[in-house]
């Protein structure tokens, strides 16, 4: 059984790691954000966007006890899922696939490829990791494998030179699975998904 | 030559060999309901296939594994799982039934299958089958060019294929769309010695690639900002096997 409350977990992902617990059941906003000790506002307005995406849907109403006026019965909207998927799913307001954080799961999909067994630097892990819709700069790739470098994820095969970057490659005990490790700027925390935990603190210099 | 300026172009996107895999999944995917649901790529080694899957993966968010020529049944079902980002548990028909069901969930999310001939080989295509036959999710099977024989020999799984892609050796075009995303802007390469790099490789995708990074370490060595075949004194891969030259004189 998947643990039903997991502390490491954050935002969204929290949420929708509840929401797949459900498995089928209608649930109310309120139980996911009570679950998961987030401000109702937070979980409602992600589950209007799960809605509108497909991925959940409106079931019907449960009467609910109101904590101040326990004699008025109150009415609250039960949804159920209808589509899963492994990650979060990072949607608009409308409803329609946001871009975020896809150019870092298209780096970590060639990371844990055959093309960067042999090892990779950054200029080939933008090449081979940038599509039409979600290019990837270069700053972005180096700012990438420097922070899983400094999270345990890749080793250093030959160390940048003059007119050569870094070399890296995946160390394969931290091929953890097939979603990215989220970054957190603002805690300085390597988050793997994977395995539901934080890999660890890393101090993260800007990329200009 | 000179070479291209923003981001946008440092992307495989422009290959040929990259379009036609996408082309498939697409088709695949968006095919009308009654259409079998299985494509094919397939190409001798070093032509880019599995640039090209896992273009297509990132682009069209497909789940990709690699197969292995040590997998059993077993290891199959438990690392297409994890793929799908399930737990592998219990026998090997209960993590068929997980797969199922997981796919089942999605039947828009293509699967792409890398090195599928070593699934023929040990018969594990079986199964591939049954998770089509269930699911009816679009799969792509990757693999050296006799892949395609090796299938005829699996009369219910190549009835089932909508379309076949054959992995071509770069042209030029795609030669010199590799020579700028190697290159980027710090050398630039004349077009005669893209021209023969192009020939000595047979167009293999991955020589190209060595090939011009041994340019560029040249290039950096001597000191050079544009270089052509005349002053390019570096290795060409040809992928022959080296042989001791001669006596000298």
């Amino acid at each position: 059984m998947d643990k039903p409350y997991n502390a490491r977990l954050v935002g969204i992902e929290h949420y929708w790691t509840v929401i797949k617990a459900t498995a089928g059941q209608p649930f109310t906003v309120s139980e996911i954000a009570a679950q998961t000790q987030a401000h109702v506002d937070s979980v409602g307005d992600y589950v209007r966007r799960l809605v509108r995406g497909g991925y959940v849907a409106a079931h019907g109403w449960v009467e609910v006890a109101s904590e101040w006026r326990p004699t008025v019965p109150q009415r609250a909207r039960t949804y159920r899922l209808v589509k899963r998927a492994a990650a979060a799913p990072s949607l608009r307001r409308d409803g329609s696939p946001g871009l975020y954080g896809l150019g870092r799961q298209q780096m970590w999909n060639i990371l844990r490829g055959s093309q960067a067994t042999p090892g990779i630097d950054a200029t080939n892990l933008q090449l081979l990791a940038s599509t039409d819709v979600v290019p990837i700069s270069l700053a972005a790739a180096k700012d990438y494998l420097k922070t899983l470098h400094y999270a345990g994820y890749l080793a250093v095969l030959q160390p940048a030179a003059n007119h050569r970057l870094t070399v890296y490659r995946l160390v394969r005990r931290m091929n953890t699975g097939p979603l990215a490790p989220l970054v957190s700027r603002t805690r300085g925390l390597v988050i793997d998904r994977n395995r539901g935990e934080v890999v660890s603190p890393v101090t993260i210099e800007d990329v200009p | 030559m000179t070479v291209g300026d923003g981001s946008g172009g440092h992307s495989v996107a422009p290959l040929k060999n990259v379009a036609a895999l996408m082309t498939l999944v697409v088709t695949l995917r968006d095919r009308p309901a009654g259409l079998p649901g299985i494509g094919v790529g397939s190409g001798p080694s070093g032509f880019g296939k599995s640039v090209a899957a896992q273009y297509a993966q990132n682009k069209a968010g497909c789940t990709y594994i690699e197969a292995r020529s040590y997998w059993s049944a077993k290891t199959f079902c438990e690392n297409l799982l994890i793929e799908l980002g399930a737990r592998p548990r219990g026998t090997i028909s209960r993590m068929m039934d997980d797969i199922i069901d997981t796919m089942g969930d999605r039947p828009d999310r293509p699967l792409i299958i890398d090195e599928a001939d070593k699934l023929v080989d040990k018969k594990q295509i079986e199964l591939v089958r049954d998770i089509y036959e269930t699911t009816q999710a679009p799969i792509v099977l990757i693999g050296e060019e006799e892949l395609p024989t090796k299938l005829a020999s699996f009369e219910r799984v190549h009835n089932r294929v909508l379309d076949w892609v054959l992995f071509q050796p770069c042209d030029a075009e795609d030669t010199r769309h590799l020579a700028r995303a190697v290159l980027r802007d710090q050398v630039s390469v004349a077009d005669d010695l893209i021209e023969a790099i192009r020939i000595k490789t047979n167009g293999r995708a991955r020589r190209i690639a060595t090939t011009l990074h041994a340019v560029l370490n040249y290039a950096n060595n001597a000191g050079l900002r544009s270089i052509d075949l005349a002053t390019y004194k570096g290795p060409i891969v040809s992928g022959e096997t080296p042989r001791r030259a001669g006596k000298a004189g």
